[in-house]
């Protein structure tokens, strides 16, 4: 499972339309259990579920009757598919919902709808975009129990989400995007091994150049008071009574690990 | 079943056509009843119920069959387009050339059975008020002439679902077109021929030219070269002299029927 993060604009969604077979590649090739998804698109599209941002259904169509005609077009049908289809829609919680019309499903249950769309065919690789968007607390705890499900089945993941959390935590790998460049593909356990470090100084009241002085010991991102300086070559102690000694009343000093979270920023802001 | 086929089907039930012709129809009919028992009761011959009926369906359907082509497209593959309801669709194994095509042949279906129906009733409606069927060639004309309108203006909106990303600016622009080339294009021809002040026989001639330009002018041209009458009053002696020729008829409905349909399907294969 690949999890995909990155500012509002960076590409994540064009390029799970691209893997989709949506919106054509401008260069380069996409393929799809070997198959290209421009040249041999049927192929390859046979081999994925894709669940947008945004799901966007006839209004007028009705829960069953849509996923049945869905799945036609992977040469699924028949009395045992119907049932199938009734199954899937319970599995993402909209049993009772069969026949009813999408137009008038909240945007979370179009989310679901979509979703039992994307698994229909049980298709070997799924495009998840910003799949826990508009999810409720009980359909984000289905949707990890099927990620679960269908990783151990063997299914490929393609996630992207702005909750970088829940990314860090589902995801065996990460892929940070920035402007429509990968910045960094990094493996949740060289994410969890990191070595990086960094340092978070809360201070009361500052005097003199304590910024310069915490400058001089790493890479500073400042908020207020608040300062964080990515792998120190000073010990918190050390800085510690560097600060007193400047005058400076220290709040708060910890050294941490260096998560997804300041990972991405950190990338984000040497990108710009 | 393959694809395309189980497409086409799906598709190929269209109530804007259904409701379009039904209404046309019913205009027409409305027409024929009138007159007709007044040709009956003064004694008209063959030639003239054939040329006053032919005139007519040919009036009437001729301004309508562009609606219809229009609400068809729209309703089978422009508003899904563009609104990108055909997202759902496109995601799943099918090719973007099998998914326009099967759309348009289902526009060219529904339009070409609704139309058979509708000149056979009132071919029907005919012979039990004056016991005289049209000429099978002037139905034929009529039904050629119609359908090429109906693929014209129906590939004019497929073209237009890739040219805007709106299905309410889709919607607008087809009316425009309509209005264009149904109502402001004669005015415009209109005033060209007062403004030259071209005689009859010249004023004829820039009406055809004009007319093979203009796709909801085409089965009028084709009644003409058949009918030897432009619109039943104004006698063509010289069809070749008038600028009636068969070659520039075959042309002429062979691009409004095909190229518009042509382009887009260039645009969804290769352009997003």
């Amino acid at each position: 499972m690949l999890g995909l993060v990155g500012l509002n604009g960076a590409g994540k969604t064009s390029m799970i339309r691209v893997g989709a077979g949506l919106i054509l590649p401008t260069s380069g090739t996409v393929l799809l259990n070997g198959y290209d998804i421009v040249s041999e698109k049927v192929k390859a599209s046979s081999s994925v579920g894709w669940v947008p941002e945004f799901p966007n259904f006839d209004p007028h169509a009705r829960a069953a009757e849509l996923l049945e005609y869905l799945g036609g077009y992977n040469g699924l049908g028949g009395p045992s598919f119907r049932s199938r289809c009734f199954y899937l829609l319970g599995e993402v919680g909209l049993a009772g919902c069969e026949f009813q019309k999408l137009g008038s499903f909240s945007q979370g249950m179009k989310k679901r709808f979509s979703l039992a769309t994307a698994i229909l065919a049980k298709p070997q690789n799924l495009l998840l975009d910003e799949l826990l968007n508009g999810l409720d607390p009980e359909g984000i705890r289905y949707v990890r129990n099927l990620i679960s499900t269908l990783r151990k089945d063997g299914a490929s993941i393609l996630l992207s989400s702005h909750i970088l959390s829940e990314v860090e935590n589902m995801a065996n790998r990460i892929a940070i995007l920035h402007n429509g460049s990968l910045l960094k593909v990094v493996s949740r356990d060289e994410l969890h091994n990191s070595t990086a470090q960094r340092l978070r100084v809360k201070l009361v009241e500052m005097e003199g150049d304590a910024p310069s002085y915490l400058s001089s010991i790493g890479e500073v991102t400042r908020d207020g008071l608040d300062f964080t300086i990515s792998n120190p070559t000073s010990e918190p102690w050390e800085v510690n009574q560097e600060l007193v000694r400047r005058g400076c009343k220290v709040a708060e000093i910890r050294m941490d690990r260096e998560d997804l979270e300041s990972l991405f920023f950190r990338l984000i802001h040497e990108a710009r | 079943m393959n694809r395309f086929l189980y497409d086409l089907l799906r598709t190929l039930q269209n109530r804007g056509v259904l409701i379009m012709m039904a209404l046309t129809s019913l205009l027409c009919l409305a027409l024929l009843l009138i007159g007709l028992p007044h040709l009956a009761a003064n004694g008209a011959t063959s030639d003239t119920v054939n040329a006053f009926a032919v005139n007519g369906i040919g009036a009437i359907y001729g301004f309508f069959i562009p609606v219809t082509g229009i609400l068809a497209a729209y309703e089978t593959y422009a508003k899904d387009r563009a609104s990108g309801i055909l997202d759902a669709v496109l995601c799943r194994p099918v090719s973007r050339g099998e998914l326009v095509s099967s759309r348009f042949l289902a526009v060219v279906l529904s339009s070409a059975v609704s139309l058979g129906v509708a000149l056979g009733l009132m071919d029907a409606v005919v012979n039990i008020e004056t016991t005289f069927f049209i000429n099978p060639g002037d139905i034929a004309t009529l039904y050629v002439g119609l359908l090429v309108e109906a693929c014209a203006f129906g590939g004019i909106v497929f073209l237009l679902a890739h040219v805007f990303r709106s299905a309410g600016i889709v919607q607008g622009t087809s009316t425009i077109i309509f209005v264009m080339f149904s109502i402001i294009w004669y005015v415009i021809i209109a005033v060209i021929i007062i403004s030259t002040g071209l005689d009859t026989t010249s004023a004829i001639r820039t009406i055809v030219v004009g007319d093979y330009f203009n796709p909801a002018q085409f089965t009028a041209i084709l009644l003409a070269y058949n009918t030897h009458s432009f619109f039943f009053f104004l006698p063509i002696s010289n069809p070749a002299g008038d600028g009636l020729y068969l070659a520039a008829l075959v042309a002429s409905g062979a691009f409004w029927s095909a190229v518009p349909f042509l382009i887009t399907y260039y645009l969804a294969c290769k352009r997003d």
